[in-house]
């Protein structure tokens, strides 16, 4: 398989030489290496390898080491004795020859056992036939594409199609042109047969192979192919082949909620912005329609393409003469525009979409003037929730005040790096320096407080409360001190662990 | 510690030395009202401990040795046909009349008679031809396995292995254990030395009064959310049982009031957690590590009640 992928990329590199630096040839011979694709088996392996279903590549036999090594000897297959060679391959003549030990080599043992482990159970029939399909399927693309460019009726059908597809996404301009030089008519429904199957194929093999890349190539085939000719497909078919080819590509269940929300949010953007984005006026744009056609009308007449064609009762016809392909100038009925009516002006949607852009604009402002103030609204907010939740120490109910405090003092510690975590509060002491003397036993007490609080009927005493109270005034100042400037701002106001008006209150307590 | 509690513990030391957290633990369990697993080695002094024990406490001992020809009517007793009084007449088996009741190999027995010993050991009582007799209270079973040696033997299945509270493991003294062990061996048996220090209705009284321990919610919840992870933790099979979350809760109990408090705490029920839970688990094939290892994970990735506390749970009641 690594010469078929050798083989391969190989085509690839070379057909894209041949483009970029050869004519028009160049682009047939990219298609012609096309041609390789279902000479590689395509399932199997490489690139279209499936993401489930068994890995069934099968081991090759490597031969041991020894026989590989660059450094063994020359004289008929011995090597220099290596710890963990037998004592009965040791080759005893040629070693006192020698003088050294040398071990005689052993032949490689075929592995029957493995081969036929891994060559394995034959392929079910149904995975076969799948096989079998996709290589159809892919091969189908390649033989698609060079019908439609050596068989001539399919060539000018397709031509045809595709000056249609054009000119449909180019309906709303006046300057309609025709982007494939055609001769004549044809039939266009093999064309159309054949281009549909393209991509139908490509489809279907990304649908039945499990693989990823022909999703990939289907979305990057509608990119290029928008790109190339210039036309747009809307958005939200856009959008949508892109939430296609994502959820393909993505594998679990969570990824592809989010992509989900993504593409809804997308979509609602997209909506909205189709209300709300500055129409243009109908008006306007057929006057600059006019313009423009004016304008190309003088720069034929110039260069002495342009040729009237007779009035009749429509407004006058313009002819355009030049197609954008090969450069040759090829006389070409094309077709007229006609201006804008007025009736078609007053159409109501306009004013709605007026009404709703000023709206908009009035929300924007007031979101720009809210904006600076938001930080401190949300720092206030917290500041006052916390302030209340604190209003608990000084409650009636001593087991709550000591509850609280205690709390309160884990809290500290953890948000400085030094707390308990998730062991039981209890059975955990503060071990880091910087502690006064005497803090683990006063830990440990208001520990066995807490815990009494909590998980017990009991009522305690105001005795309690104060050494809580003793120990969250230590906590704090050996916190304090300890901290810098940087980790202070952040419990001030990250945290709301404190707060210049209560420190104030609780020392006059 | 309850200082009636330490006295037990010092008497027992004196013949089973250097031993002092398995015997804290045979002790939670004997004021839990659950039974014991001793997963050991022979000849580490699983019989020493449990005499001694019984000697400590006041207890009547009893030891049953297994093998694959005990009937349950060995345990549970039988009626005999008397002539002279022409009536059948019950005979008591071993359960019977003891409180402390030593199962050495339990594995040796057969199914029938493991769960006759089961059952026995579930209801507290034995029914015998339509009559049913009690057993005594406090009753307490060590059932030890043995697992060197296991072949030909029914190892306890796990739906039996979940009726235990705990399950312990004496294992090998180290070298200063051993030494004193060999000195206290060379003049009279220490077994001797063990004096009855607490009365059976004081054990009694402490096992009412661990019944009446409090579990407030925020322990429940522990309890509850560690069983909950225990199912659905990676390379488990089958995790905590409702029964084992009953029996851990009952351990914590027991535990609280040995350390002379009457409320449960979250470091009671991490105290017995591997204790009362490594037998309930069963893991995957080829599930890498052991159940201890999985608690031990569990009991540091379970929130803890202190820390639900602190982030805001169970603040009213």
């Amino acid at each position: 398989m690594k010469t078929r992928r050798i083989l391969y990329l190989s085509f690839v590199l070379l057909a894209l030489c041949l483009w970029f630096f050869g004519n028009g040839t160049g682009s047939r011979a990219v298609l012609f290496s096309a041609l390789l694709l279902p000479l590689c088996p395509p399932v199997r392996h490489g690139l279209f390898a499936p993401d489930k279903g068994p890995a069934l590549s099968p081991h090759t036999v490597q031969a041991p080491e020894a026989l590989s090594r660059p450094e063994e000897e020359d004289s008929g297959d011995v090597h220099p004795f290596r710890p963990g060679d037998e004592a009965r391959q040791i080759h005893w003549k040629l070693s006192a020859k020698r003088g050294t030990l040398l071990v005689r080599e052993q032949a490689p043992v075929p592995c029957e056992a493995e081969e036929s482990r891994t060559v394995s159970a034959p392929l079910p029939r149904r995975e076969v036939r799948k096989r079998r399909l996709l290589s159809a399927l892919l091969a189908v693309i390649p033989l698609a594409v060079l019908c439609l460019l050596l068989l001539p009726a399919a060539n000018r059908g397709a031509r045809l199609l595709f000056n249609r597809l054009f000119e449909a996404s180019e309906a709303k301009n006046a300057y309609l042109y025709d982007r494939f030089p055609v001769e004549g008519e044809g039939p266009l429904l093999p064309a159309a047969l054949l281009l549909a199957s393209v991509p139908g194929s490509l489809l279907a093999v990304a649908v039945l192979s499990g693989s990823r890349l022909p999703a990939l190539l289907l979305y990057a085939g509608c990119v290029l192919f928008q790109v190339w000719f210039g036309l747009a497909f809307p958005a939200w078919v856009n959008i949508g082949l892109c939430g296609l080819l994502l959820l393909r590509l993505l594998r679990r269940p969570p990824d592809r909620r989010a992509v989900l929300a993504l593409l809804a949010v997308l979509l609602v953007l997209s909506l909205l912005t189709a209300l709300l984005w500055p129409g243009t006026d109908a008006s306007v744009e057929a006057a600059s329609e006019k313009a423009r056609d004016a304008l190309s009308r003088m720069a034929d007449s110039i260069a002495g393409a342009f040729r009237e064609s007779p009035a009749g009762d429509t407004p006058a016809r313009h002819v355009h003469t030049r197609s954008l392909t090969e450069g040759d100038a090829e006389s070409r009925e094309g077709k007229g525009y006609r201006p804008v009516t007025v009736e078609e002006e007053e159409i109501s949607l306009h004013r709605w979409a007026d009404l709703l852009r000023s709206l908009a604009l009035l929300l924007l402002t007031v979101a720009l003037i809210v904006l600076p103030f938001l930080p401190f609204l949300w720092f206030n907010a917290r500041r006052k929730k916390a302030l209340q939740a604190r209003e608990v120490f000084r409650s009636g109910q001593v087991g709550e005040a000591v509850c609280a405090l205690f709390l309160h003092t884990v809290r500290w510690l953890d948000a400085c790096g030094c707390g308990p975590g998730n062991a039981p509060y209890a059975a955990w002491t503060p071990k880091e320096e910087g502690f006064p003397e005497g803090y683990p036993a006063l830990y440990r007490q208001c520990a066995a407080l807490f815990e009494e609080a909590a998980y017990s009927g009991h009522s305690l005493g105001e005795d309690a409360r104060q050494t809580l109270l003793a120990l969250l005034a230590r906590t704090e100042e050996t916190l304090k001190r300890r901290a810098g400037w940087k980790q202070r701002f952040l419990l001030k106001y990250r945290e709301c662990l404190w707060t210049e008006d209560e420190k104030r209150d609780r020392s006059s307590h | 510690m309850r200082p009636e509690l330490e006295k037990v513990i010092n008497e027992i030391e004196k013949a089973v030395a250097g031993k002092r957290d398995v015997i804290e633990k045979i002790l939670t369990a004997l004021l839990a009202g659950g039974h014991i697993l001793l997963d050991d080695v022979p000849g580490v002094g699983k019989t020493t401990l449990a005499v001694a024990l019984s000697r400590a406490v006041g207890l009547v001992f009893r030891r049953v040795q297994f093998t694959p020809d005990v009937l349950p009517s060995d345990l549970v007793g039988f009626s005999m046909y008397d002539p002279a009084g022409n009536a059948f007449r019950y005979r008591p088996g071993a359960l019977l009349h003891a409180h402390l009741v030593l199962g050495d190999e339990i594995n040796r027995a057969s199914s029938k008679t493991q769960s006759a010993l089961l059952e026995a050991m579930e209801e507290r009582q034995v029914t015998v031809d339509g009559t049913t007799y009690p057993l005594e209270t406090p009753f307490l079973v060590i059932a030890t396995q043995n697992s060197v040696g296991a072949a030909g033997t029914q190892m306890l299945p796990y739906a039996q292995m979940d009726r235990f509270l705990l399950r312990l493991s004496l294992g090998y003294p180290d070298y200063r254990a051993q030494m004193d062990l060999l000195r206290a061996r060379q003049g009279a048996d220490p077994l001797q030395e063990v004096e009855c220090v607490l009365a059976r209705e004081a054990l009694l009284g402490m096992q009412q009064s661990v019944l009446r321990v409090t579990s407030r919610d925020a322990i429940l919840d522990y309890i509850t959310r560690l069983a909950m992870a225990s199912r659905t933790a990676e390379g488990v099979e089958v995790g905590i049982s409702p029964r084992g979350a009953l029996f851990l809760d009952r351990a914590a109990k027991a535990r609280a009031w040995m350390d002379g408090r009457d409320y449960v705490t979250g470091r009671d029920v991490q105290a017995v957690f591997t204790d009362v839970c490594a037998h309930r688990l069963v893991l995957k094939e080829g599930a890498p590590g052991t159940a201890e290892e999985v608690l031990s994970s569990l009991l540091g990735s379970v929130e803890t009640p202190d820390r639900r506390l602190r982030n805001g749970g169970f603040l009213k009641k």
